[in-house]
């Protein structure tokens, strides 16, 4: 049998050995390039990505996007978005694009919110800063803006 | 297309069927997993004003319902099955399964990245599957015979591992420069983890942390594992160590922040374990 020939168990026919077609080798580079190109240029097209896992310096200074709900008494909590479902869990990364949205689009993001969680009646959108003086320390709030309000009326 | 004559010759050389086959059955236990352990059919509950798809899922208009999703984990599932048992055997199913299992964790990942944030966990393992994918040669586990058409895709598949590594380290540099070695960047990290609580354990990451020098060290490990990545393409005899090293960084990754890298480490594993061994590849 000759080297590059080899029989397949039930079939007896010949495997493929033959290179990749010139289409294919073109994909095979167009793909690589593509991997390198979105990380140069700083391009998310899932499954391609930029790679910027924990790419900017941390600090003591944490600048946070936090969606609060607030119940009868006007006691603020944070919006538990994890226990809402794995639908929700990473919405939270919505919000500076939600604040910058029209009306109608916060109206819907809202109560999607809402709807995530019978018992609150009232949420708030704030960016927020928070302070630690030290890694280990407990981070403290240090000022915080309103940017969006909504409730189930 | 103008590539140096050097890089394509390398990337086209011959290789063995056995690993092309022994590729593919990875890549689909890999696939396997990725898929079934994951609650995928959770994301149908996500209202369609959170939804947020990637570019290839903006048709839709929302996220599936859970018959779709389960449906899509039982089809991939069966495929990526399929995909093992024919690398067995070198039949078509081995081809075409993993292609059905590629495009499902594809379409599944695809989802779970639409829900606010873009989530790398499943990125890796679809890159460097994709030149398998492409690939179309029937190859069985085990065999020797060699060829232009078993080569590629592990060679292609260990550049695109390379290349994700390495342009993590970039990144890092390019916006951050050697602060995010040499500052307290890091113990920042761990004070954020250890805050979340999302790792099995604090005790790693507050043991790092109370140390600034451990903290640097930590992040210059890290960082030098990602920048000399590339030495797994003209090095064979890197590529284990570098798998190893792979393995330890996802494994402190996971104990100190809590985030679930396995199927980076596989991925990092086969593919640099196929391509490490003895025999041409």
């Amino acid at each position: 049998m000759p080297r590059d020939v080899e029989a397949g168990p039930a079939t007896l026919q010949p495997l493929s050995v033959e290179g990749p077609r010139a289409a294919v080798r073109i994909a095979v580079y167009i793909f690589l390039a593509a991997i390198l190109a979105c990380g140069v240029l700083q391009i998310e097209v899932w499954p391609f990505s930029a790679f910027r896992l924990f790419s900017t310096v941390r600090t003591g200074t944490a600048v946070r996007w936090d969606l609060v709900a607030v119940d009868d008494r006007g006691v603020e909590t944070p919006a538990d978005l994890a226990a809402m479902g794995r639908g929700y869990r990473q919405s939270g990364h919505l919000l500076p694009d939600v604040v910058e949205a029209s009306a109608d689009e916060q109206d819907s993001a809202c109560r999607a919110w809402l709807d995530g969680d019978r018992d609150v009646r009232l949420l708030r959108v704030y960016r927020s800063v928070y302070v630690a003086v030290a890694p280990g320390a407990e981070s403290t709030l240090r000022s915080r803006t309103l940017h969006l309000s909504c409730d189930r009326s | 297309m103008v590539v140096p004559r050097r890089v394509d010759g390398w990337l086209f050389a011959e290789g063995q069927a056995g690993h092309l086959a022994a590729l593919r059955a990875g890549l689909a236990g890999i696939l396997l997993l990725r898929i079934v352990t994951w609650p995928f059919v959770e994301l149908a509950r996500t209202p369609a004003s959170l939804f947020r798809p990637p570019l290839f899922l903006g048709w839709a208009p929302g996220m599936p319902p859970a018959a779709v999703l389960v449906g899509l984990q039982v089809l991939g599932a069966v495929a990526a099955v399929l995909a093992i048992a024919g690398s067995r055997y070198g039949r078509r199913p081995a081809v075409s399964g993993l292609r059905v299992a590629w495009l499902v964790l594809l379409a599944l990942g695809g989802l779970k990245t639409s829900t606010g944030k873009v989530l790398h966990n499943d990125v890796l393992v679809l890159l460097v599957a994709f030149p398998a994918v492409l690939s179309s040669a029937r190859a069985r586990t085990g065999s020797r015979v060699s060829g232009t058409a078993f080569g590629w895709p592990l060679r292609a598949g260990l550049s695109a591992l390379a290349l994700v590594y390495f342009l993590c380290g970039v990144q890092k540099l390019r916006h951050s420069g050697l602060a995010w070695v040499f500052s307290d960047n890091m113990r920042w990290i761990l004070h954020d983890a250890v805050a979340s609580e999302m790792a099995p354990t604090t005790a790693v990451a507050s043991a790092l942390m109370s140390s600034a020098a451990l903290s640097v060290a930590s992040a210059l490990g890290l960082l030098a594992i990602e920048l000399s990545f590339p030495v797994v393409l003209v090095r064979r005899g890197a590529r284990w160590p570098m798998a190893a090293a792979a393995v330890a960084l996802h494994s402190l990754t996971w104990v100190t922040l809590g985030l679930d890298y396995w199927a980076w480490s596989l991925t990092a594993v086969l593919v640099l374990g196929l391509t490490g061994l003895r025999a041409r590849c």
